[in-house]
């Protein structure tokens, strides 16, 4: 016994109190019920028990009209700006998904997992893809209901991060011309790691680069910038899915964000002219509703007007004194849309 | 086949006999195994991983692995024991996977970048809250390099024993005992002196 560090606790009892502390004597909560358990297992036999399936491919195929990228097991989704999507009959080997701008697709991999491409989106899908795992590339957006295997894990691949599942539906958004890529977890889990150098081949992050990680549930919403930092906090996330339906959602998002979303969503041309404006901070929600709409509430609440040519579209200041009194102080911002009745 | 007798006795049924027709194919046999230690198994696998969400994965994953597998499923001893074991060894290769991450997450967090994201020890940094002794001890914890966290963590904040830590972290098991003891002895310090000591 060494008399420079006295002993006044032993060994059991000091590592009881740490368990108690550290959660190891957590109580364990009640286990999910077992016949719904149960279904969720059989649905996942189904899946992963006809091997079949996976080994099947895809007879037939559509071609982007807009960017001429071809697709395979392509399903349009009618919506905001209409399917831009129309078939053509040869079979290839087509790793590569994209949408147009102002269009949003459906897709249903061989594994069975189910994406939605929100507009302006490319997703790369390697020769190894169903391999080791089953690793995608996303630039833009996308929703995943990733169809879970242990033995060949999901992963997706943006400039900024690697994102694994953990059998889920989350969202990532990682448009290359964006400040930061942004991960929304709606169900169970996924594996968060904000890589910035990245070898092709590293489906997990090497040690060694500086790579922050970690785990995200249900509720979460992280983004990760340019120099890998990562910021995770926790709402209701249920808006960051809106789009997958056709809707629109900000919350006080900043004009010029706004902006950058309806000219994506749309496939628009849009441009402010009065810079003062992309500072506003702008709320509301859309349900599937038509562009000149949606450009008419968004530019009213920010005290502008839009003129409409095609698919150029110029936001400028409401230069009328019933509206805008005061050319010096700016119209009130945080004005809910969705629930403005004077439209 | 189904005499109302045996009725009564659904639970008594023959392990051996269950894992027989499970073999032969029998899907109605298969769950009920599966309803049977859905409730003990997904308990042990939550002990290990602490979300609700992979414990259920892990569980599956077992159940599937069998049933895959269910022409060749050859078990010694009983049909519990087997199925626990496999679901540890899932766990823990669940953790070991998750290590790399951990790994990387620190690298970077030793670089002084700011990190919000949690990743090592959420157990130690959410659940000691409240008391101001367990506070500090978590605070101690979280200065620790990396390795000896990850130990740390895996040890008191799921009771992990010292193969169980090596097998997860992939190292060996005098190496796992050594961060153990290395952390053990920082804390008491930290606790002899908050307790008065």
């Amino acid at each position: 016994m060494d008399r420079d560090t006295p002993r006044n606790i032993p060994d059991d009892e000091l590592d009881e109190h740490l368990e108690q502390a550290f959660g190891a004597r957590a109580p364990v909560p009640q286990p999910p019920d077992a016949r719904a358990s149960l279904a969720v297992l059989r649905s996942r036999l189904e899946v992963v028990g006809p091997r079949v399936r996976s080994g099947a491919r895809v007879s037939w195929g559509w071609r982007s009209v807009a960017g001429g990228v071809a697709l395979v097991g392509v399903v349009a989704v009618a919506g905001i700006g209409g399917s831009r999507l129309v078939p053509f009959t040869r079979a290839q080997p087509v790793r590569e998904f994209a949408s147009a701008l102002g269009s949003r697709a459906a897709i249903t991999l061989r594994d069975g997992t189910r994406l939605v491409l929100g507009p302006g989106t490319h997703l790369h899908i390697p020769a190894s893809f169903g391999q080791a795992d089953r690793m995608v590339e996303l630039d833009g957006e996308a929703s995943f209901t990733v169809v879970h295997d242990e033995r060949h894990p999901f992963a997706v691949r943006t400039p900024r991060a690697l994102i694994r599942d953990v059998g889920t539906v989350f969202t990532v958004r990682a448009y290359r011309g964006d400040p930061s890529d942004r991960v929304v977890v709606q169900e169970g889990q996924v594996l968060l790691a904000a890589c910035t150098d990245r070898p092709v081949a590293a489906h997990r992050p090497d040690p060694s680069t500086r790579c922050p990680s970690g785990s995200l549930s249900r509720g979460d919403i992280a983004t990760i910038d340019d120099t890998a930092t990562t910021k995770v906090h926790r709402s209701d996330v249920a808006s960051y899915f809106i789009w997958v339906q056709g809707g629109l959602a900000f919350n006080d998002a900043l004009f010029e964000d706004v902006v950058r979303e309806l000219s994506r969503t749309f496939g628009l041309e849009i441009s402010v002219a009065d810079s003062a404006l992309l500072s506003q901070r702008v709320t509301g929600e859309f349900a599937d509703v038509p562009p000149d709409e949606v450009l008419n509430e968004v530019t009213r609440v920010v005290g502008g007007r839009y003129d409409r040519t095609g698919r150029r579209v110029v936001i400028r200041r409401q230069t009328t004194k019933a509206v805008h009194p005061d050319r010096d102080s700016p119209p009130p911002l945080h004005t809910a849309l969705a629930h403005d009745p004077t439209a | 086949m189904t005499l109302p007798l045996r009725g009564w006795s659904v639970a008594a049924e023959s392990e051996a006999d269950l894992v027989g027709r499970v073999r032969s194919g029998d899907a109605r046999a298969f769950e009920a195994l599966y309803l049977r230690y859905h409730h003990s198994l997904w308990r042990v696998a939550y002990r290990y991983v602490r979300s609700t969400a992979v414990a259920e994965e892990l569980v599956h994953d077992v159940f599937l692995a069998v049933w895959r597998g269910r022409e060749v499923w050859a078990i010694r001893e009983g049909v519990e024991p087997y199925l626990t074991s496999a679901v540890k060894h899932a766990a823990l290769r669940s953790l070991r996977r998750e290590a790399a991450w951990v790994h990387a997450r620190d690298a970077a967090g030793n670089a002084g970048e700011s990190l919000a994201v949690s990743g090592a020890a959420p157990d130690v940094t959410e659940r000691m809250a409240g008391e101001e002794v367990d506070r500090v001890l978590a605070q101690a914890v979280a200065t620790m390099p990396p390795m000896r966290q990850r130990v740390a963590t895996l040890r008191w904040g799921r009771g992990l024993t010292y193969e169980e830590i090596a097998i997860a972290l992939g190292i060996s098991v005098s190496a796992a005992m050594q961060h153990v003891s290395r952390a053990r002895a920082e804390l008491r310090v930290v606790y002899d002196r908050l307790t008065g000591g």
